[in-house]
This record gives C-alpha cells, sequence and structure tokens, in this order.
C-alpha cells in the first residue's frame, strides 16, 4: 500500500496520472513544451538519479517531454515531495 | 626464517583471513595490516610508500574522475535505451546486447566502473519489462570480468600487472589478451540464452513501452558530452600510445581527468572527487604495504624458489600453474591482494633465471581476471554489483551465483589454457 498522501496540482501546468504498478506506484507526467517547469522536472530527476540511498524512482522518457515514473511504496512521499518543493504540486498534505 | 619473516606472515595471514571473512570492511583491515607492516618495524615507512604503487592508484582514480563526469550527461543511460530498441525491446536479445556493452565497457573504462553504471541501467530496463533483473545482473557480472581480461585498464588485476611490468603497454595488453577474451564472449553469449531463455517472457505491451522510450532525452548536457567523449577519446588513445610518449598510463589518465575538470569546472570537480570510489584506493594502498613487508623479509623470494622447484622451472608447466592456481585462488579470493603477491614472485623467478616470463604474466592475468567469475566474492565488480542488487532488494545468493559462475569460470579457463600453450608454449 502506498501512503495516505493526496496531493493537488495545476492542469495547466502539469498532468499527471497515477496508476499501480505491481507494488509500486507508477506516475505519467506531462509538461507543456516550452514551460519554465520542465527544468524542474529534469532537476528533480537528476536528484533521484544522482541519489546513493534512494535507488528505487526509475525515470522513463518519451518523446514530447511525457516522463514515467516508478516509484517504490517506500519513497513515494519523497517523490511528490520533491515536485512540491519544485512547485510542480500546489499542495501535498497526509490523510487521516 | 627469521623473526620479522614470520611475525610478517603472520599479519599477512590475519589480513587474509579478515578480508576472506568479510566481518570488517576489506579496506579497514588491508589498510591496519599495512599499518602494523611499518608499525612493528617490517617495513619502513619510505620502503612501504616505495611499493604503494601510484601507477595503479592514479589510474583508479583518474578514469574514476572521468567516467563520473561522462556518466552525468547521460550517456550510459543513452547507450542501454538505445540498444533495447535496437533489440526490439525483446528481453533475451536485450540480454545478449547489455552483456556486450558490458564487456566492451569493461575494456576500456574497466570493469569496476563499468558494473555501476550498468547495474542501476539493467534495474530500469527489467523493472520496465517486469522480467527478474537476476538473468542480467549475473551475465553482467560475468561479461564485466571477460571484457576486463582485454585490456590493461580493464580488470584491476591488469592494472597492477601492466604497472609492474613496464614492458607489458596497453597494446601488448590488447594483442594478447583481446583475442582470448573474444573467444570466451563469443562461448559465453549463446550459453547466457540457453540458461536464461525461459524466465525472461514480458508482454508486447510493455515491450511497446521500451521501443516508445526516446534515448536523447536521456542526454542532460550537450556540451558537456562532447567535451567528456572527446577528453575520453583522447585517454584511450593516450594509452595506446603511452609508451612512444614515455608517459605511464596513469599519468594519461589523471592528465585527461583534470583537463576534463578544467573544461567542466570546479562544481564538477568537487562532485567528481567524492564520487571517486576512495574505499577502493585505500584497499590498494594498505595491500601494497603489507606485500612490501613479504618482499622486504625475503618470503616471495622463498616461495619463488618453491615454485621453481615444484615445476623444475618448465614454462609450460609454470604458466599452467600459475593459470590454474590464479584462476582457483582468484575464485575464492579476491583477485586483487592474490595478484598483489604474485607479481614480486613471478619477478623473483625472473631474477632467479627464468628466461621468458611473458607467458607467466599472460597467465597470471588470464588466471586472476577470469578466476574472478567464479564465485560471487572473486572479484571487486562481483562484490559491487552484488551490493548494488542488495540495496535495490534482490541479493543475489552465494550459491545461486557459484551455479553459473563456477562451471563457466572452468570453462574459460580451459580456452585460456589452450590459448596460451598454443600461442607462447609450443
Amino acid at each position: 500500500m502506498v501512503p495516505n498522501v493526496q496531493y493537488r496540482f495545476d492542469p495547466g501546468r502539469i498532468e499527471i496520472r497515477e496508476s499501480a504498478n505491481g507494488e509500486d506506484a507508477e506516475f505519467l507526467i506531462r509538461i507543456p513544451d516550452g514551460s519554465p517547469y520542465l527544468e524542474a522536472m529534469k532537476q528533480i530527476r537528476q536528484y533521484f538519479e544522482d541519489n546513493d540511498e534512494i535507488t528505487d524512482v526509475l525515470f522513463y522518457l518519451y518523446p514530447g517531454h511525457e516522463i514515467k515514473a516508478i516509484v517504490n511504496r517506500a519513497h513515494y512521499a519523497d517523490f511528490l515531495g520533491e515536485l512540491w518543493k519544485r512547485r510542480l504540486l500546489l499542495s501535498l498534505e497526509w490523510k487521516e | 626464517m627469521e623473526q620479522q619473516a614470520l611475525i610478517a606472515i603472520g599479519i599477512f595471514l590475519a589480513t587474509y583471513a579478515l578480508i576472506v571473512s568479510e566481518k570488517i570492511h576489506r579496506t579497514i583491515v588491508a589498510m591496519i595490516g599495512g599499518v602494523l607492516m611499518v608499525a612493528l618495524g617490517i617495513v619502513e615507512q619510505d620502503d612501504a610508500l616505495y611499493h604503494i604503487d601510484f601507477n595503479t592508484i592514479g589510474l583508479l582514480a583518474g578514469m574514476m574522475i572521468i567516467v563520473t563526469v561522462t556518466a552525468e550527461t547521460g550517456v550510459f543511460k543513452y547507450v542501454a535505451v538505445w540498444a533495447a530498441k535496437k533489440a526490439r525491446g525483446n528481453p533475451v536479445r536485450i540480454l545478449v546486447a547489455l552483456c556486450l556493452i558490458t564487456a566492451v565497457g569493461s575494456a576500456f573504462l574497466d570493469n569496476v566502473t563499468t558494473v555501476l553504471l550498468m547495474v542501476p541501467v539493467t534495474f530500469s530496463i527489467t523493472r520496465q519489462l517486469r522480467v527478474s533483473p537476476m538473468p542480467y545482473l549475473i551475465s553482467e557480472i560475468i561479461s564485466s570480468n571477460v571484457g576486463g581480461t582485454a585490456t590493461l585498464i580493464g580488470d584491476p588485476p591488469n592494472i597492477m600487472i601492466g604497472s609492474a611490468v613496464k614492458e607489458l603497454t596497453f597494446s601488448a595488453f590488447l594483442a594478447n589478451l583481446a583475442p582470448i577474451a573474444a573467444v570466451i564472449m563469443l562461448a559465453y553469449i549463446p550459453l547466457f540464452v540457453r540458461i536464461y531463455r525461459k524466465s525472461l517472457r514480458t508482454t508486447p505491451e510493455l515491450i511497446r513501452s521500451i521501443m516508445e522510450m526516446d534515448e536523447k532525452e536521456s542526454i542532460t548536457d550537450r556540451k558537456r558530452l562532447v567535451q567528456s567523449l572527446s577528453v575520453l577519446a583522447m585517454t584511450i588513445l593516450g594509452f595506446f600510445l603511452h609508451q612512444a610518449l614515455h608517459l605511464e598510463s596513469a599519468t594519461v589518465a589523471l592528465a585527461g581527468a583534470f583537463l576534463l575538470l578544467l573544461m567542466t569546472g570546479e562544481h564538477s570537480m568537487e562532485h567528481a572527487l567524492a564520487k571517486v570510489e576512495w574505499t577502493t584506493i585505500f584497499f590498494f594502498v594498505g595491500l601494497f604495504a603489507l606485500v612490501a613487508g613479504l618482499v622486504e623479509t625475503g618470503v616471495i623470494s622463498r616461495l619463488a624458489v618453491q615454485a621453481i622447484d615444484m615445476t623444475g622451472g618448465d614454462p609450460v608447466a609454470s604458466s599452467m600453474l600459475i593459470l590454474w592456481l590464479s584462476a582457483i585462488a582468484s575464485a575464492f579470493l579476491d583477485n586483487i591482494p592474490f595478484v598483489a603477491t604474485m607479481i614480486p614472485m613471478i619477478q623473483e623467478m625472473g631474477n632467479m633465471g627464468v628466461s621468458d616470463l611473458e607467458p607467466l604474466w599472460w597467465s597470471l592475468a588470464l588466471g586472476a581476471c577470469l578466476g574472478g567469475n567464479g564465485s560471487l566474492i572473486g572479484a571487486s565488480a562481483n562484490l559491487i554489483a552484488a551490493g548494488l542488487a542488495a540495496k535495490e532488494g534482490h541479493p543475489i545468493k552465494f550459491v545461486q551465483y557459484l551455479k553459473i559462475g563456477f562451471p563457466l569460470m572452468l570453462l574459460s579457463v580451459l580456452l585460456a589454457s589452450a590459448y596460451v600453450y598454443l600461442r607462447y608454449l609450443l
């Protein structure tokens, strides 16, 4: 089970579709061409790819700036936290 | 035997036992062993420093810096995705492609670094295809040791041998070891396919998700990519020419590394230096000091005399003894300390009148590098891959690896024995 977390985003800024991938969570992310948030997404990718501790957040790159991220449930909150820190999410909260 | 020699042997054996037991990190054990050799007066500090081979350490550090900066451009991910697409997303063809990339990468970058780059990419692709990463990891470990056998910079034992014997240049390693390494890879690839093909099944939908990926998006910095690949190409060219240029291979690697850092700037330097595998570097420092104790007290000379007595100085018997002893020992001990001990012994055999040492050096290189495939603890690349796999939740079991690695290692050493005999001893 992924943690009980609720998030909101601006669909004009980013499109996020989340689904289950086995025991992991899979995010399909699309950011419009020319958006300044493309750089933010690149930084998030680099953050996880350079991270020697969190090695279970994997990125797959598709044409048209579409990114698939397969995120281990242990790092679900870490991944969303990075999106929020770089303003790709409007809000992020624990659901009681 | 005098007391100093007995103390040196005691320190050496205790250190070796602790390295094999894996209860304490091998770098800490090797460094304490080396420091004890100096602290107990077995060797003077200056003598210990003289035995620490800067060429081995400088070459490793230089290549680690170049590869770290190059990896940050995303080029290795690009190559892996490109290969997976060329393999049409088929898991078996991807296995073959990743093994070949690992073997070639190991030959020209070194196998430890190549495994560090390939394991995360392998997890990424196998997760996408929802197939077990284990067949890929085991095949890549084996391919890294075979590919690493082919060149002077490919595997730590070769770096050490090339550094100790000035006549064995980069080109000499390539000319003498690359042919047999290629033959062994050609023999292994169909075996990998045969062993694993039934377990590598995926769905057309998952294959499509691989085929739709855009490898060009992996490249994060095109300017740096051009800089890194140019410096890497110049460095490899430098290895080919190092004897003609009267430069050691470490000088070539360090020149390349710091030229690249000059181009990429201070921030890149701090990151690249932080990513150098200092634990491996200090492991070498400790081992060199440790072996210095055995050399300075005459233990190595006595071992050389015994080896000559055993074989009667016969080149065929000496070469086969070194090849098989190195292979079996390297399968169950780390091959780096084994080679550190064998190098002065073969040099001593030369001092004692064995005229043609070349077959012995190639036998040592082949035995130590290929023997590393025999078990999970046989080589640094194996240990690093196993560590990364365990971190990802896929621990490679010792016996699971042994069942594949040991028979394949025996096959490769048989092929190598025939090669050494036909090429150097007939």
